[in-house]
């Protein structure tokens, strides 16, 4: 288990260290010239050259890579260009977001697993085909669409729920919950026929495996071989699924914050991009790729736990 | 058999007639057939926009706004005038351009380089793996805003962002089907007959994998077809005042109360062009990957 662990977090650290470079470079390569916006747009060649000396633009890429990474690794990733302090910004970002993540995550557990199962057991039958096809629409609804159309029937027509906006959890949680229910649901029903297709298929092996045949055999009723034996090893592989959703999370809650005025991370990503915050954009990026990164190498270690055949023949088939 | 005989058989390939068989089992499954129908209506609309629309799309009429459909506007019209249906119709073009080139473009880049790490392996393999894996640990949309930030926006560099964004998931497929295909034996009698590389990769592997080439394609074109409207959405896509689905849903957007049919129909478009998309990629997976089928 020792090496396992070491080698799963040598390769995470690579990644990391490969998607920070990405980052710097990718930042840079964008249009124009970052001096030109932090000083306030003057074009006087000597308030230039003094930004670029203070923010160390005038150093060769690699130094000023060295210096970012190395402040980064300290939890400072400079300052953006209204002269505020990014990791501040991100880190009051992310409860909000976490928080959405959460919530679709649930939602799209409660609704993807039960399915995923009964179209399993069910197979071939009406309701498998029912919630099949449901799943194929989820995954064909755009998500933006989806939230305007949510906004326009529960919040402009019947008024039941807020339109946008956020309210803290800690000063009012209803209202909180209010806000957060329906871009909830936007990016809960996505990420639920994901998990319902991926149930399906998963618990469809399962069903077919020795071991089911065994406990069939051994007379167990058919509720305890579904819902103990089949269930149990299906869960494990949705697990890594519900990990490498994550990113799909974060891709959903930047078109579903702008729609809904959820100040959150996600949010963050589209004003920083408009705005060309060159050192913004930069600590966004890096920390959604590092969460990302962390969270499957920890899907990783939970895999591994729960089934320990992967620890000696590397990820599964 | 005689020589005869042998020579007498009608001159059907077995390749011609497993084409046959891929066809009936593809148009014995309604929900595939109908996928594909939409999927073909869809990109004619879009070849031939300038027949089928009644209006110019950006022909404004500010003495007929925010029309109700009526048999003049058949969705009616917008803030500036402009016919809705008209709209859609030239949005296709967009959308259907994004779709298509990008993963084109995502295939024609990632297939080599999947096939070089799943076929010649060594020290290529690992330093491609890894480099997806980095690529894979940023979010598809994260990825797209970032390049088509770093292109600016134009359906152009829209398509190409959304293309590259794409890459490190084909790569990653291509590579699975490159080290799987290697080891089976008809590569091994190949490479014992002294078949060189080109010739295993081009007669052999290639081919073999188009299958899978193929379902990739028809899922990641949906993907595609929602990415452009979303970064169209955001304003990185297609600039106005072109016709495009999801600057028709970010107009719309100032008008839902009043309007709320403007954002009705863009989504509608979108909904059913990627879903089309997604039900031919589904009944492809089913008749070219037997060992899913239900």
């Amino acid at each position: 288990m020792g090496g396992f662990l070491l080698r799963k977090a040598g390769a995470a650290l690579i990644v990391i260290f490969l998607a920070s470079v990405l980052v710097f470079l990718g930042v840079r390569a964008l249009p124009g010239d970052p001096a030109l916006a932090l000083g306030a747009e003057s074009r006087d060649p000597e308030v230039l050259a003094a930004v670029r000396e203070k923010y160390g633009l005038d150093q060769p890429v690699p130094v000023q890579y060295a210096k970012w990474a190395w402040n980064a690794l300290q939890g400072d990733l400079g300052v953006d260009s209204r002269q505020l302090p990014v990791s501040e910004t991100i880190v009051s970002r992310i409860p909000v977001t976490l928080e959405l993540a959460v919530l679709s995550l649930l939602i799209g557990m409660v609704i993807g697993i039960p399915a995923g199962v009964i179209a399993a057991v069910r197979r071939g039958k009406a309701s498998d085909y029912a919630s099949t096809s449901v799943a194929l629409v989820g995954l064909s609804l755009p998500n933006f669409w989806f939230g305007l159309m949510l906004i326009i029937v529960f919040a402009v027509n019947l008024n039941w729920l807020p339109a946008g906006g956020y309210v803290p959890f800690s000063e009012d949680p209803v209202e909180n919950l209010k806000h957060m229910l329906l871009p909830a649901i936007v990016l809960g029903t996505g990420l639920s026929a994901v998990l319902m297709r991926q149930m399906r298929s998963s618990m469809l092996d399962s069903l077919s495996a020795d071991y089911v045949r065994t406990a069939r055999a051994k007379g167990l009723s058919e509720r305890r071989v579904v819902g103990v034996h089949a269930l149990r090893n299906s869960l494990i592989t949705v697990t890594t699924v519900i990990g490498l959703q994550l990113g799909a999370l974060i891709s959903g809650a930047v078109i579903t914050e702008t729609i809904f005025g959820i100040a959150g991370f996600g949010r963050l990503t589209v004003d920083a991009v408009n705005q060309r915050d060159y050192a913004l954009l930069q600590g966004v990026v890096l920390v959604a790729a590092v969460g990302y990164v962390v969270v499957n190498f920890a899907v990783d270690i939970a895999y591994s736990l729960l089934n320990p055949r992967i620890r000696v023949s590397g990820r599964p088939a | 058999m005689t020589v005869a005989e042998v020579e007498a058989t009608p001159p059907v390939s077995p390749r011609a007639r497993r084409r046959r068989l891929l066809l009936r089992r593809f148009l014995r499954r309604p929900m595939a057939v109908a996928g594909l129908v939409v999927a073909v209506g869809f990109v004619l609309m879009a070849v031939f926009a300038p027949v089928v629309a009644p209006y110019d799309p950006n022909a404004t009429d500010f003495d007929a706004i925010l029309e109700k459909p009526s048999w003049e506007h058949l969705l009616g019209t917008d803030e500036l005038g402009r016919d809705v249906f008209s709209r859609i119709v030239f949005g296709a073009r967009a959308s259907i351009q994004a779709g298509v080139f990008s993963t084109l473009l995502a295939i024609a880049i990632a297939v080599p380089i999947g096939l070089a790490a799943g076929y010649y392996r060594g020290w290529i393999d690992p330093v491609i793996s890894r480099v997806t894996d980095v690529l894979l640990a940023f979010p598809f949309l994260i990825l797209a805003v970032g390049l088509a930030a770093i292109l600016g926006p134009s359906l152009l560099n829209a398509t190409i962002a959304l293309g590259l964004a794409a890459v490190p998931g084909l790569v990653r497929v291509a590579r699975g089907e490159a080290l799987a295909l290697r080891e089976e034996d008809y590569v091994r009698a190949a490479v014992a007959n002294g078949a060189g590389d080109a010739r295993i990769l081009g007669r052999h592997i290639v081919p073999n994998m188009t299958g899978t080439l193929i379902v990739q394609a028809t899922v990641t074109i949906p993907a595609a077809i929602i990415g452009e409207a979303a970064l169209s959405f955001l304003g990185l896509g297609v600039q106005p005042p072109t016709p495009s689905w999801g600057v028709m849903l970010a107009d719309a957007q100032s008008y839902l109360s009043d309007a709320p049919r403007l954002a009705l129909y863009p989504g509608l478009a979108i909904f059913f062009c990627s879903l089309s998309f997604n039900l031919l990629g589904d009944g492809l997976r089913d008749v070219l990957d037997p060992k899913t089928q239900r």
